[in-house]
């Protein structure tokens, strides 16, 4: 069929040019230590527009010289419609690269998931709305923040004191600390941070504010806001007693490496730039020390003049 | 006729990606589905709530057992529905979720098509609820009124409609969900403009709401 075979030639030829123009890893800060637990962390993503395929190309180059094995996704994994066809445009396409080379998808609910994608099996929800796994010595709790019931948190806190992991990872859509257009959910902190402070809680990512944010450690819990993983509220940063860095200029993702002790961590834009990167070491009875800075070439601050944000819709 | 209709907007889908591929990514010839995590099972995690439990609301006892009777028999009702549909479960095929939740709408629909507001969270319970929502709301301030109402959805709803997916689900405030009867794991409550809703979490379906509640 001759139309097939324009189609077939078309795709082909997009591949090429694809590969021609694909991004190239610019600067990775991560040590590559053997044996340690390496993941991705995207936020809002699911958008099937443009720059969301931009920065997953970022991602694949990125996994050419540090190849994570996973990625936890902070919610808002398909905006708007939920059609089959979605799922394709809004995940599968975008990701196609690192699904194929086995990287696994570990998703949390987002204000606007269906709670259905839990029976999407390359989300690894187990069809549950909230769940826990294992890699390496951390544990990883993905949490449905849309919908903290008690149930749900006598859940958390049955699995935060029967593990015995070194580090203890939650991550959520909804973040406890963040100083953009949402804020801080006070509501969620009042219930989730007692538990985090009781059983020891490392690290928490979480999305919502579709900017970059790294917080100051809060009672000895470093958080993280990676929720522009798709879509961008540039300028959308505001001073915060309680932000360490951030970047609201462009998408951005999260390369994370778990070795022993020491997490370390750095978040890359679009355009490959590393706008955060640092070190977090944990210290037995002790706030960890957390050591990180932007890099010279492209600072992160906190900005003082926060440009309007633009609507979500 | 429904799956015929389903391959055809996925074909026409993919045919859309091939023609309008540019150098953002790559172009997939089929809806290729990656491969099932058998490595990594995420371990067991929900524990549904026990139908009757004592409620922390402050109703009437009566009342809050009414509720619980109501809720039940609309639980009932779902699994009879359930039970004429295939089952939602873990699948690579985004196309069964679609299908599978629009069926179970469908059948409980056509269980319920009497249902009116006020069904299930009648007269005294709704008041109660709306006391504990506007104790709730009237009790923080200002800012935290904003992040009460973050992207809380502006349509009015009707019993057994399809929750529109160009709406986000707001979050339920989880200091709320504490002093309100607990559901079972079919049903949520949710909070509209103006509205408390009872939505089938599985089918994704309008059950029962009542107005003013802010």
């Amino acid at each position: 069929m001759p139309g097939s075979r324009l189609r077939r030639v078309v795709a082909a030829a997009a591949v090429v040019g694809c590969w021609l123009a694909a991004p190239i890893a610019q600067d990775l800060a991560l040590p590559l230590k053997p044996d340690s637990v390496r993941f991705a962390v995207i936020g809002d993503s699911g958008t099937g527009a443009k720059p969301q395929y931009e920065l997953a190309n970022q991602m694949i180059a990125y996994h050419e010289k540090y190849p994570f094995t996973f990625v936890i996704m902070n919610g808002d994994n398909l905006y708007g419609s939920e059609r089959p066809q979605d799922f394709v445009n809004k995940f599968e396409a975008p990701y196609k690269a690192l699904l194929d080379a086995k990287v696994d998808f570990f998703a949390a609910l987002g204000n606007h998931d269906d709670p259905n994608q839990r029976f999407y099996k390359p989300f690894n929800m187990g069809g549950q709305r909230y769940y826990t796994f294992k890699k390496g010595n951390a544990r990883f709790f993905s949490l449905d923040s849309n919908y903290v019931d008690p149930v749900q948190l006598a859940w958390l806190e049955k699995e935060l004191k029967a593990s015995g992991s070194d580090w203890k990872i939650p991550f959520f859509h909804h973040p406890l600390y963040a100083s953009g257009q949402h804020g801080s959910q006070v509501d969620l902190r009042v219930v989730l941070e007692p538990l985090f402070i009781r059983y020891g809680v490392d690290v928490v990512f979480a999305g919502h504010e579709h900017f970059y944010q790294r917080v100051k450690p809060q009672q000895g819990i470093t958080y993280f806001v990676s929720g522009a993983g798709g879509r961008l509220r540039r300028g959308d940063l505001k001073q915060a007693d309680f932000g360490a860095a951030g970047y609201d200029q462009d998408l951005s993702f999260m390369l994370i490496e778990i070795a022993d002790k020491e997490m370390t961590f750095q978040a890359v834009s679009r355009t490959g730039q590393t706008v955060d990167k640092g070190l977090i070491v944990q210290r037995a009875g002790a706030d960890p020390i957390v050591v990180g800075g932007s890099t010279p070439a492209s600072p992160a601050p906190i900005r003082k003049t926060p440009v309007p944000a633009q609507p979500l819709r | 006729m429904f799956n015929l209709k389903l391959r055809v907007i996925s074909v026409a889908a993919m045919a859309g990606l091939l023609l309008s591929v540019d150098c953002t990514t790559q172009a997939p010839e089929k809806a290729e589905m990656p491969a099932a995590n058998t490595t990594t099972p995420a371990t067991q995690t929900e524990m549904p709530a026990t139908k009757g439990e004592k409620p922390t609301t402050p109703a009437d006892p009566r009342a809050t057992a009414e509720f619980n009777n109501r809720i039940a028999a609309y639980a009932d009702v779902h699994k009879k529905a359930d039970g004429q549909v295939p089952s939602l479960k873990r699948t690579d095929d985004p196309k069964e979720i679609s299908f599978r939740e629009i069926a179970l709408g469908d059948a409980i629909r056509a269980l319920r098509a009497d249902a009116r507001p006020g069904d299930i969270m009648f007269g005294e319970i709704a008041e109660e609820f709306r006391r504990l929502i506007k104790k709730d709301y009237g009790g923080r301030s200002r800012e935290e009124r904003k992040i009460f109402l973050d992207e809380v959805p502006q349509f009015h709803p009707t019993i057994n409609q399809r929750y529109p997916s160009e709406w986000p689900l707001a979050t339920f405030p989880a200091t709320l969900l504490e002093v309100m009867p607990k559901l079972p794991e079919i049903l949520e409550y949710r909070l509209l403009s103006e509205e408390l809703i009872l939505r089938d979490v599985k089918a994704n379906i309008v059950v029962d709401f009542i107005l003013d509640v802010y």
